[in-house]
C-alpha cells in the first residue's frame, strides 16, 4: 500500500509519500482542515466528491514529471522511518524576489502545516519588507488560521504582533525550529475533522488558548440570512428566524396546492349560492357543458381531499347537472352575442349598481376581464359579491365557492392577506367571525384596472 | 490493483491524494464528504 500526498501551488510543490496508513490519515486530516477552513467560499463550492481510478501518477512519475517540468526545481529529501517528504521550490528569480513575496508566504504556509518538511538550504533568503509582513498577516487572516506562541518569539505571531517580528531573521536561522514548533502545536491539538468542524460551529475550541489554531468563522455562518424567492407569489423572504422559515414552508404548501388544483381536470358539479338564489337567472344550458370524464369525480374528490380541506368543502357543495370546464379549455363565452352581453354588463357595472335584474354568474362575470392571477380574480369576485350580489361581506368559504368553479383555484389566507396589505380588502368582525369586504380603494383599483379594458 | 486519486483545490492551492488502498480512500473521503454535507445541511 502506498499513500501519496501532493500539495501544489503556482510556485511550489510538496509531496509526501508514506506507507503508514495512520500517519497518512493524520496528515490528510490536517491538510483537509487547512484547506477546508481556508474560506467559506471554498466550502460553499464543495458539492460533490468524486473518486477517479484512472491516470494515477505514481510518486516516481510525479518526481519525474517535476524534474522534466522545470530544471530549476531543486528538492531535498527528508526521510525518517515512515516518511519521505520533499519540497521542490522553484529557484527564485533574483530579479523578482522583491516583487513576489508570496513565495515565502507559500512556503511558510506549507511548512507550518506539515511535519517532516525541510527547506532546501541552498535556497536564497528572501528579503523581507513591511509589505511582505503585512501580506503574510493578511493571508493568515484570510485563511482564518492564527498561530500563536507566547514562549518563542521566533514563531510567527498574530497580526497584532506581526510587524514587530523579524521574519527574515526567523526564516534564516530558525525555519526548521519554527516548523517543528508549529508542528508540535498542531500535535498538541486535536485536529480531527470532527473537532475541526465542531470548532467551526463554535462548540469546542477556546478562543482564549494561545497555543492552538483558531477558526473564527462562527459569526459568519450564523449571520447568513435565509433568502428564498418565491417568484410565483412575488414575495421574497429574508431573515433567519423560525417565523420566516414557517412562512416559507407555508407559502410552498400553498403553491403546491394551487399547482395541484390548476392541473386537475375536475368535472365539478356545482352551482354557486348565487345561482341557487337566482335560479331563474342562469340556467344550465347557459353554461358551457363539458364532461370530459364524469366517472372520475370520486377519484378527483379523493385527490382534492388530500390537497386541501377547502377544496373538499367546495366539492361537497350540492350537486347539480351542470358540469363546468374549470381549466378554461373551452372558454366562455363562445359566441359574439354572448360576449357582447357580458361586456355590456361589465361596462355598466360602474354606473349600474342600482340596476335590478338578472345577475350574472361569476363565471361569466369573470370571463369578461381576462384576469389570470388569483389576486385579481379574488378582487373581482369581491367586487362581484358586493356590487352584483349586494352582499356587504363574505367569508373565505363563500368567496371560494365563487372562485373555484370559475377558475379552478382556491384562494388561501396569503391571498387575502396580500390584498389587505394593499388596502383593497378589509376585515369585519361579526360576532367573533371574521369576514371580509372590498374597500373603496379596492373598488377604485378594480375600476381602473379592469373596467377600462371592457 | 485499483488506484485512486482525489484532488481538492482552493484558488491556486491544490491537494492531490493518491493511493492504492481503496478502503482507506473510501473511508477518508466519505468521512470528509459526510462532514461537509452534514454541515451544509444544517
Amino acid at each position: 500500500m502506498y499513500y501519496n500526498i501532493k500539495i501544489k501551488s503556482q510556485k511550489s510543490e510538496f509531496i509526501l509519500e508514506s506507507n503508514d496508513k495512520n500517519v497518512t490519515q493524520r496528515e490528510m486530516d490536517i491538510y483537509f482542515a487547512y484547506i477546508f477552513n481556508a474560506s467559506e467560499e471554498f466550502k460553499s463550492k464543495i458539492k460533490k466528491v468524486e473518486i477517479n481510478n484512472t491516470n494515477l501518477k505514481s510518486i516516481e512519475e510525479i518526481e519525474k514529471l517535476a524534474n522534466e517540468r522545470n530544471n530549476e526545481i531543486q528538492y531535498s529529501k527528508f526521510q525518517d522511518e515512515n516518511h519521505i517528504a520533499e519540497i521542490m521550490p522553484k529557484e527564485i528569480d533574483q530579479t523578482q524576489k522583491n516583487t513576489q513575496p508570496e513565495v515565502l508566504l507559500e512556503q511558510n504556509e506549507i511548512n507550518i502545516e506539515h511535519k517532516n518538511c525541510t527547506i532546501n538550504e541552498k535556497q536564497e533568503p528572501i528579503e523581507q519588507t513591511n509589505q511582505t509582513q503585512k501580506n503574510i498577516a493578511s493571508e493568515y487572516k484570510n485563511y482564518n488560521v492564527e498561530i500563536k506562541n507566547d514562549t518563542n518569539n521566533n514563531l510567527i505571531e498574530t497580526e497584532t504582533k506581526q510587524e514587530k517580528t523579524n521574519i527574515e531573521q526567523t526564516k534564516k536561522s530558525n525555519i526548521e525550529e519554527i516548523i517543528e514548533l508549529a508542528r508540535n502545536k498542531i500535535d498538541s491539538t486535536d485536529l480531527s475533522v470532527k473537532s475541526i468542524l465542531d470548532s467551526i460551529n463554535g462548540d469546542e475550541i477556546s478562543q482564549e488558548d494561545d497555543n492552538i489554531i483558531k477558526f473564527d468563522i462562527k459569526e459568519e455562518i450564523k449571520s447568513q440570512p435565509i433568502k428564498i424567492e418565491n417568484t410565483q407569489e412575488k414575495e421574497i423572504y429574508h431573515g433567519n428566524n423560525q417565523n420566516n422559515v414557517d412562512n416559507i414552508f407555508s407559502s410552498f404548501e400553498n403553491m403546491q396546492n394551487k399547482e395541484n388544483s390548476n392541473k386537475q381536470e375536475i368535472t365539478i358539479t356545482t352551482l354557486n349560492e348565487a345561482l341557487e338564489k337566482n335560479e331563474s337567472i342562469q340556467k344550465a344550458d347557459e353554461i358551457k357543458i363539458i364532461s370530459q370524464n364524469p366517472t372520475s369525480l370520486d377519484n378527483q374528490n379523493t385527490t382534492q381531499k388530500e390537497n386541501t380541506t377547502e377544496i373538499q368543502e367546495k366539492i361537497e357543495l350540492p350537486l347539480d347537472e351542470i358540469k363546468i370546464d374549470i381549466l378554461g379549455e373551452n372558454q366562455l363565452p363562445e359566441n359574439k352575442q354572448e360576449t357582447d352581453i357580458i361586456l355590456q354588463n361589465n361596462k355598466n357595472i360602474e354606473t349600474s349598481n342600482e340596476i335590478k335584474g338578472p345577475i350574472l354568474d361569476f363565471t361569466l362575470f369573470l370571463s369578461g376581464f381576462g384576469a389570470n392571477e388569483i389576486l385579481d380574480e379574488f378582487l373581482i369576485c369581491a367586487y362581484y359579491i358586493k356590487n352584483m350580489l349586494h352582499e356587504e361581506n363574505f367569508s373565505m368559504k363563500f368567496i371560494n365557492s365563487k372562485i373555484f368553479p370559475a377558475t379552478g383555484k382556491i384562494a388561501d389566507m396569503s391571498i387575502i392577506e396580500a390584498l389587505i396589505r394593499e388596502g383593497y380588502i378589509s376585515t369585519i368582525n361579526i360576532d367573533g367571525i371574521i369576514k371580509y369586504t372590498i374597500t373603496k380603494q379596492g373598488e377604485e383599483y378594480f375600476a381602473s384596472k379592469f373596467q377600462n379594458k371592457t | 490493483m485499483p488506484q485512486y486519486v482525489f484532488k481538492m483545490k482552493k484558488g491556486e492551492l491544490e491537494i492531490e491524494f493518491s493511493s492504492d488502498d481503496a478502503e482507506f480512500v473510501e473511508q477518508q473521503l466519505e468521512k470528509w464528504r459526510e462532514e461537509i454535507l452534514k454541515k451544509h445541511a444544517q
